[in-house]
């Protein structure tokens, strides 16, 4: 190893912080190298020197007052109040009260508002009649057919169901028995031309031929009025039609519902 | 009064922790640290008696003067108050306290700034760092030491945070590198490293003060 090598490891040799293999190698070299040997004793003279700055004597008073002066800020840090308690202290108790009592009110006016409007919801989304006399838009899930039930959607969910007919019965009266009605001339969109009106389901959509084949189909009806229903090829999209029977088939109403 | 008698008598329950006759046992310190962290403050008085020659030494010199190892000091033992129940049985204390004080006299050295190279004598005695003299040669004795014990502070405190850590733990502490590098969060090479850059700036500072003296002369 050459003397820079050397003079870069004398710092770490002077205090034995070498492993035993490089000191060995620096020791053999310090026996032959006059140069390295005078670099070596100035770092030995350099520790000595650094080693000699040792603290003076501190006498029992200096750490009694050390040792009574943790003491005293350990006691002022066990009786200083908290922040909790700072606040406490500041605190206009009648102004909180009067805060939290509001609080609670507000939060029971809203809870109160929010359960109603969870109430009211279900009544709208059925369809429901919102005010007396008021035509419904009722919602039912397509009917399966015996031709291809494959093409039959699932079954809605039952109680919309149920509520939809509830809302239809409401207003039509009782179901009777399906029977043939009129097609009004302005549906809109091409009828198939085999179209079975005589009161059940007559025509299944047929995919290949168009998005608006129309299923027409009479459900039940009453003395008061007539009920169409047509169901497009999407099973998802049912066009329902009231015509009052007393007048001309063409002026009735219709509600379209998806 | 009786409150008195009670701590007395609980007192003499403990094992004496006498740093000045190295009864320091792990066991016997276990005990105590764990009565300590339990809020027993005669628990904690004893663990202040017997580390406090060790802290008030290191923080001297970190810190280079008396008054600031005095006050990093105590803030050591009230960290150490404060913090006692974070300290896992099993560890190291020791090296926990040397870790605390460390940090203690970084933070206090980043406050003072740099030293005051050139303190005189009645300044000196007057932050205790001249032992009293009652004669005129140990008073000038008492001077010169004060004047290499100043010289030696400037050399520590112009080398950057972490040499001085390393090199005061190293050199003057005692301690070896493996528990230099524990202490300080690095590995071991990186405090060797450090220590042999500190050891090179301290003797080129060293020759230089000494090169003034002889032109002085």
């Amino acid at each position: 190893m050459n003397c820079r090598g050397i003079q870069e490891m004398i710092p770490l040799y002077v205090e034995g912080d070498l492993e035993t293999d490089r000191a060995e190698s620096v020791s053999a070299h310090l026996k032959s190298c006059v140069a390295c040997s005078r670099l070596a004793g100035g770092f030995n003279e350099s520790q000595e020197w650094l080693h000699s700055y040792t603290p003076p004597a501190f006498d029992s008073t200096f750490f009694d007052g050390l040792r009574n002066g943790v003491l005293a800020k350990i006691g002022d840090e066990k009786a200083r109040p908290s922040f909790f308690q700072l606040r406490a202290a500041h605190l206009r108790w009648d102004l909180a009260l009067a805060a939290a009592l509001l609080l609670v009110i507000l939060s029971g006016l809203a809870f109160y508002t929010y359960q109603r409007s969870l109430r009211a919801a279900p009544q709208q989304f059925a369809g429901g009649p919102s005010q007396p006399g008021e035509v419904p838009a009722p919602q039912e899930a397509p009917k399966p057919t015996n031709e291809d039930p494959k093409k039959t959607p699932g079954p809605a969910p039952q109680h919309r169901h149920s509520s939809l007919r509830d809302a239809v019965a409401e207003v039509i009266g009782p179901a009777q028995p399906e029977s043939i009605v009129g097609l009004p001339p302005d549906l809109g969109f091409p009828l198939p031309t085999d179209a079975n009106i005589d009161g059940t389901a007559v025509s299944q959509a047929d995919p290949a031929q168009g998005e608006t084949q129309p299923l027409v189909k009479a459900p039940p009806t009453s003395e008061v009025m007539t009920r169409i229903e047509i169901q497009t090829s999407d099973p998802t999209i049912r066009i329902i039609w009231f015509a009052p029977n007393n007048v001309e088939k063409n002026s009735g109403r219709r509600s379209t519902d998806t | 009064m009786a409150g008195d008698f009670a701590g007395v008598a609980l007192m003499t329950q403990y094992p004496r922790l006498d740093e000045s006759t190295g009864d320091r046992s792990g066991a016997a310190i276990a005990y105590v640290i764990e009565q300590a962290k339990e809020g027993d403050s005669y628990a904690f008085e004893q663990l202040i008696t017997s580390y406090q020659h060790r802290v008030v030494a290191t923080a001297w010199r970190m810190l280079g003067n008396q008054e600031d190892a005095r006050d990093a000091a105590q803030e050591v033992f009230l960290r150490v108050y404060r913090y006692l129940k974070k300290f896992r049985s099993g560890e190291d204390f020791s090296a926990w306290l040397y870790r605390i004080t460390i940090n203690v006299c970084r933070d206090a050295h980043r406050r003072r700034g740099p030293l005051d190279r050139f303190a005189s004598l009645e300044s000196e005695r007057e932050l205790g760092n001249l032992p009293d003299a009652a004669g005129s040669d140990d008073v000038e004795a008492a001077a010169i030491l004060s004047q290499e014990h100043a010289i030696i502070a400037s050399a520590l405190d112009m080398l950057s945070p972490k040499e001085r850590e390393a090199i005061v733990l190293r050199d003057l502490e005692g301690l070896s590198t493996e528990e230099v590098a524990r202490i300080l969060g690095s590995s071991a090479t990186t405090v060797r490293s450090q220590i042999s850059s500190a050891r090179v700036k301290i003797k080129q500072y060293r020759d230089r003060v000494l090169s003034r003296r002889r032109r002085e002369l």
